[in-house]
């Protein structure tokens, strides 16, 4: 007994010093970091229960403070769950050191309560959080829990990054004989992940590792983690049941189709004539197939309101039609279901549609799983054409996708048996245009003029869905800035925007204004710069490649023209004009031309962008571009008194 | 705050309840035949509108027992897909043991049909802690009427304050009714132009009702706080006519003393984990008191992770905070006072109202209204915020001072401890304190297309409280980054080099030693050329500035966080062979006055020597209040700095 106690002693001495080496060593590695993810460990145990199989998952993180500030910062901890997963075994504790031993801290107190997100109205997700207590320097906090999850098809991938650099990242799967577990792994460029296969008796472990791991720098307009951070995806695609047959569970396509379509076998299954009814007065009189699957959509998008209820198996299940169209709310599947079945009423071939939207970096044929999608829509087929109908967005146009689901694979669920993998498309850079026409004159402070502005595709969609959740006066704050040019002593005037195409969603912006102080007058000189909106779309913006590591995520390609017309007066004349110039590479394009038309001088400015998501390799293209432009729109316009 | 609530609760044990039972009978009753409602000619260009805000709070006798009953029934008029959105999704507050008696809601669409919520539809939610009943209204349209009512039902607290105003939406009809059992008065006072009745017995309730009408939605607006101007109500529990007529219960004085007792209290088994912390800070070497609280300050606030969300149940005792270095606000309070006490230290403990919030009022003795816990030391006159982490002694969050405060003032008698309260100014620190300094110097490079920079951003006082954090809690590589940004604000470049801060630790701002960040900067973004003329945007080195080019009417007096000055010193080298056209345009002028004094201004002029410009350039901003009256004239002022940063120098070449 008391040799063990001396064993234990020294094994004690002998972990403090391990650490405080370890922690200097970690602190020259991570200079000013105030704690480190000393491990970060995940555990999957997957089994057979009730002839099915069962997900078991132990996670573990060990953090270590370099400095006292880590008392402050590190010490709130949250455990998320939703209502597929089960907690339990959470333990959490600090060893803080004390002279050459640890002095063990345990974390009495955990609070559960409901975690809330943004776009979700109501969901069940819940989180235990509890504060680390003393994270002074040298100190390890450890946490740990079980996991068990009630629905296998539901495994999420394991992240090798977290909020704190990792020093040791880990996760294994454990499973039995007879099941095939496949995995991929994602974004791991620099082959950081290490695998292991093994046999453990009749188990087959596999085991994922990487070290030194450090979270990449986030960037507003950056895609989600998923498409840049190291990440491993598992499914298990097939099991061995009691009679020792194989039995397909998640391996393909397919078997993702079959248990989608689950969620939809009772819905919509019986007439109803509600539905009916509305399908009828919205196509009566209407001869095309599409201009009535137009009327459906457009009734949809102004009628249903987003609102999302998460409660287990609701975020699954789309609500019957009927339902949402008396609440006049739903969420995406449930405006889905109501589009589904108005088209399907109204005789056109529609069909229930999964898809994931651009946030999701994976396509079906690649991740045949359910955290490839997160969206429905309804896809309705007229002749040879599909078209994907977004019920959550009240003003995409009919017949082009909405912006976030281009380029992504849509699974459409044509019956039990069948269905359809369609890759939505992208929309062109000139079908998203803003024209822009602008004529001033210089008055005795500044300029003066009217601009007229028109705005096209996704642009259009923008702006009117930006209008509909404007009042009055906010709807001249949002005109002001959308035609705000010269400098923010812009003053906008009279102003009226048009709706000139609702279907088409065209909408033009016409506004009168001044820019006090905008241009240069001396003595018999006057010196302008003629590109007004320089600064637009981050025209002037270099992106720091030593800095960014992630893509630029655009929402779409586009184009915009704008032509400037200056007046000049008539005891003036131009005595420099700047020289017109072109630049092209393969994703961006800007021209610029300067003309002289009678006492007009005519500044055209054309940009292109053919580019959704711009990723580090191709920040050269851009800051090339940035380069030309910037230099260009240095050059100023001189008039001279005649 | 929640020590005043649960002390309520104990104190309320000592009122002796006059028991009787009495019916009552709801202000505005719910319709069983609604109708859509006229629509005014008021607030038509608004998303929704608020046909009626009725709130009643009832407390009820029920045997031995007291309740507090609050009953809300709104009714909206939508008007647009705005107004669906803002109006669709309803939370209705659950109290801590307290439950939902009436819960009801509907729409009623334009066409009279009326939408009943299914009650199965009503979920239950926690956001920060707090408890709703969430729900979304069905058939919502552009035209119809959302209704709802609902009443709780909890253990009483005897303060209340009920708004009646907000920044989104316009009311036609607003009302309050106060309802106490005949032994109990209750003082009310409307704020904002809110009107109030005199209390009224009727039957055996005593009475006070409040009403406005057309109450406007009050707009953002910038240098403006909201909170202080909207309509409200407050009201509290004055006397227990059953035990004594003149009475006065529930004072400023009583809190004073109750609280202070909580929080200056220590037991036994404190006692001595205090007294050795205070070893272990050293305060005893110390001899100034100053350095003193200094001193207990920078220890705690380094060594012990304050936070008001800290999950634990005994979160507050003093020596587990010691033990597990965590506490949360009042664990925190109690840990300084006792500190203090022991170490000789002569404080106060004082309740700021905060000029963003609406006031503590000093007629009304609303305890609720009670928030932020400051010390006060007569030695020095200063403050102290002992539970923001990232200010130090003298500097507490700037809202916090410039209004009026309670102060607890300690006394003994015999071994009690009390306090004596009085309301008293939260002195804001005088603005020379404040500063947002610059001095640049510039020449251009030989290829006249780049100009080089030696920039030094010098700050002090609150002006340099918002920057010391970056470098006191961010790792390294997050406060390079914010240090460059901080940099490029000067010429945009981010060709900067020899980057140098100074002065970055927050006990810095103890003797408000200057945060300064300097840097060489080549910059190639203020020059433009127009033929061969060079223009060179001088204007842009003091950064973008605030405008107010183009202002709404103005509704709210000016209230800015702190005063302050900002001295910007720069100079410019005329490239040899050049002169500059307009220097003229560098001289701007605009003051205000408050008698002699200048109140704030916006001073720019230069001096030339040889090739070498000089520009001085002083704008103020001496006091954080002013009142709508002078508000064109700070609009001049905040403006003229926006119109400095455009000016533009034109050089040409020396004929």
């Amino acid at each position: 007994m008391k040799y063990f106690l001396i064993w234990m002693i020294f094994s004690l001495v002998c972990s403090v010093n391990t650490i405080a080496q370890t922690a200097e060593e970690i602190s020259q590695k991570y200079p000013g970091e105030n704690a480190v993810m000393l491990s970060s460990t995940r555990d999957i145990r997957i089994f057979m229960k009730d002839n099915l199989p069962v997900v078991e998952t132990k996670e573990a993180k060990e953090i270590l403070a370099l400095t006292d500030k880590a008392n402050g910062i590190y010490n709130k901890y949250k455990i998320f769950y939703g209502s597929f997963e089960e907690v339990s075994d959470l333990e959490a504790y600090t060893k803080v050191p004390d002279g050459n031993r640890f002095k063990k801290i345990k974390v009495t107190d955990i609070k559960t309560q409901s975690s809330t997100s943004n776009s979700v109205f109501y969901d069940d997700a819940k989180e235990m959080v509890f504060d680390f207590p003393s994270l002074v320097k040298g100190a390890v906090a450890s946490v740990s829990h079980t996991e068990l999850l009630k629905e296998a098809h539901l495994m999420i991938p394991y992240y090798f990054v977290s909020y704190l650099p990792v020093i040791h990242s880990r996760c294994t799967v454990t499973f039995p004989e007879g099941m095939e577990v496949k995995y991929l792994i994602k974004n791991d460029e620099n082959k950081s992940v290490q695998v292991n296969e093994s046999k453990r008796g009749r188990q087959t472990v596999y085991e994922f590792t990487a070290d030194y791991q450090k979270p990449k720098d986030d960037f507003r307009d950056g895609p989600p983690r998923s498409h840049f951070e190291p990440h491993v995806i598992f499914h298990i695609a097939s099991y061995m049941n009691e009679e020792g047959k194989k039995v397909g569970f998640l391996a393909n396509v397919d078997d993702l189709y079959k248990w989608n379509y689950n969620f939809l076998k009772d819905i919509n299954t019986t007439p109803s004539p509600v539905i009916k009814h509305l399908a009828d007065s919205l196509t009566k009189g209407v001869a095309t197939e599409k201009g009535k699957a137009k009327s459906i959509y457009n009734w949809v998008q102004e009628h249903i309101k987003y609102v999302a209820f998460e409660n287990g198996l609701e975020g699954f299940v789309p609500r019957q039609a009927a339902a949402v169209c008396t609440k006049r709310y739903g969420d995406c599947k449930d405006m889905s279901s109501l589009l589904t079945a108005l088209l399907k009423d109204a005789g056109l071939k529609a069909y229930f549609t999964w898809i994931g939207t651009r946030d999701i970096p994976y396509q079906y044929n690649e991740v045949p799983l359910p955290i490839t999608d997160n969206h429905m829509i309804s896809t309705v087929q007229i002749g040879d054409e599909w078209i994907f109908l977004d019920g959550t967005d009240p003003n995409c146009i009919f017949g082009i996708p909405s912006k976030g689901i281009q380029g992504k694979q849509a699974m459409v669920s044509i019956g039990e048996q069948n269905y359809k993998l369609i890759t939505v498309p992208v929309m062109p850079a000139d079908k998203n245009i803003i024209v822009d026409s602008t004529f001033i004159t210089l008055s005795d402070k500044g300029i003066k003029g009217s601009s007229s502005v028109y705005y096209n595709g996704y642009f259009g969609i923008d702006a009117y869905n930006r209008l509909l959740y404007r009042d009055a006066v906010e709807t001249k704050d949002f005109v002001k800035a959308l035609v705000s040019k010269g400098s923010n002593k812009f003053i906008l005037d009279d102003y009226s925007v048009n709706n000139v195409s609702t279907s088409e969603k065209v909408i033009n912006f016409k506004s009168q204004f001044q820019v006090p102080d905008y241009g240069k007058k001396i003595a018999d000189e006057f010196y302008i710069n003629l590109n007004l909106d320089a600064g637009k779309f981050n025209l002037t913006s270099i992106i720091d490649t030593a800095k960014r590591k992630i893509a630029v995520d655009n929402d779409f390609r586009f184009q915009s023209k704008n032509y400037t017309i200056l007046e000049v007066p008539k005891d003036f004349e131009v005595s420099y004009l700047p020289e017109s110039y072109h630049y092209k590479n393969e994703l961006f394009s800007f021209n610029l031309n300067y003309t002289v038309q009678g006492n007009k001088i005519i500044a055209s400015q054309d940009f292109k962008s053919d580019c959704m998501m711009l990723q580090p390799k191709d920040f050269s293209k851009w800051n090339d571009t940035v380069n030309e432009v910037v230099k260009q729109y240095k050059k100023q316009l001189v008039l001279k008194k005649k | 705050m929640k020590r005043t609530r649960s002390l309520i609760a104990i104190l309320f044990f000592s009122t002796i309840i006059n028991a009787q039972t009495f019916n009552f009978k709801q202000q505005v009753a719910w319709s069983q035949t609604p109708a859509i409602h006229a629509a005014s000619k008021q607030f038509t260009a608004s998303s929704a509108v608020g046909i009626l805000d009725d709130r009643t709070v009832e407390y009820k006798v029920e045997g031995k027992e007291i309740y507090l009953y609050n009953t809300t029934h709104r009714i909206f008029r939508i008007n647009d897909s705005k107004g669906i959105e803002m109006f669709n999704k309803i939370y209705v507050p659950v109290y801590k043991g307290g439950s939902i008696l009436v819960l009801k809601a509907r729409t009623i669409l334009a066409n009279g049909k009326v939408v009943d919520l299914p009650e199965d539809k009503i979920k239950e939610t926690e956001e920060d802690g707090r408890k709703f009943k969430i729900f979304a209204m069905e058939g919502v349209e552009k035209g119809s009427e959302i209704e709802y009512i609902y009443t709780t039902k909890r253990e009483p607290t005897f303060f209340g304050s009920e708004v009646f105003q907000n920044g989104s939406t316009p009311y036609e009809s607003v009302q309050f009714t106060l309802s106490v059992p005949k032994h109990l008065k209750f003082d009310a006072k409307g704020f904002n132009g809110f009107k109030l009745s005199s209390d009224s017995l009727i039957g055996d309730q005593r009475i006070i009702v409040g009403y406005d009408e057309n109450v406007h939605d009050i707009d953002d607006e910038k240098y403006a706080e909201r909170d202080p101007y909207l309509k409200r109500v407050e009201y509290k529990l004055s006397y227990n006519l059953s035990n004594s007529e003149d009475t006065r219960i529930y004072t400023w004085k009583e809190f004073g003393k109750r609280i202070y007792g909580v929080y200056t209290a220590i037991t036994s088994k404190e006692e001595k984990p205090v007294a050795n912390l205070l070893e272990t800070i050293n305060v005893g070497s110390l001899k100034n008191e100053e350095a003193k609280i200094e001193a207990i300050e920078n220890y705690i606030k380094s060594n012990i992770n304050i936070d008001k969300n800290l999950i634990g149940e005994d979160a507050g005792a003093l020596d587990k905070i010691i033990k597990r270095k965590s506490a949360d606000n009042e664990g925190i309070i109690r840990l300084f006072a006792n500190l203090f006490e022991k170490a000789g230290i002569n404080y106060q403990i004082v309740f700021v109202g905060r000029r963003d919030e609406a006031p503590l009022d000093e007629d009304i003795e609303n305890w609720n209204r009670v928030d932020e816990t400051a010390f006060y030391f007569p030695g020095t006159k200063k403050y102290l915020s002992p539970t923001s982490i990232e200010y130090r002694y003298p500097y507490i969050p700037a809202y916090w001072a410039g209004g009026r405060g309670l102060f607890l003032k300690g006394t003994t008698i015999g071994s009690f401890k009390s306090a004596i309260s009085s309301f008293g100014v939260v002195e804001m620190l005088p603005y020379q304190n404040h500063s947002h300094d610059m001095e640049v110097s510039v020449k251009f490079a030989k290829n006249m297309d780049t100009i080089l920079l030696n920039s030094r951003q010098i700050l002090t006082g609150y002006g340099a409280v918002g920057y010391r954090p970056i470098y006191a809690f961010l790792p390294k590589d997050k406060q390079d980054e914010a240090t460059l940004e901080i940099i490029k604000s000067v010429a945009k470049s981010t060709d900067i080099k020899n980057i140098k801060v100074e002065n970055a630790k927050l006990t810095d701002q103890s003797d408000n030693k200057p945060l300064i960040i300097s840097a060489d900067v080549k910059s190639a973004d203020l020059v433009e050329r127009a033929g061969d003329k060079i223009l060179f945007k001088i204007g842009e080195i003091i950064g973008p500035q605030e405008q107010m080019y183009q202002e709404k009417p103005r509704q709210l007096p000016v209230e800015m966080p702190y005063p302050h000055t900002l001295k910007r010193k720069i100079t410019f080298e005329i490239p040899v062979g050049y002169r500059v056209k307009n220097l003229n345009d560098l001289n701007i002028s605009i003051v205000h006055k408050d008698g002699e004094e200048t109140t704030m201004g916006f001073v720019s002029n230069y001096k030339q020597v040889a090739k070498v410009v000089t520009i001085d350039i002083y704008e103020s901003y001496t006091k954080t209040h002013f009142p709508l009256s002078e508000f064109e004239e700070f609009k001049k002022i905040i403006n003229a700095s926006a119109d400095f940063n455009k000016i533009t120098l034109v050089l040409e070449k020396e004929k």
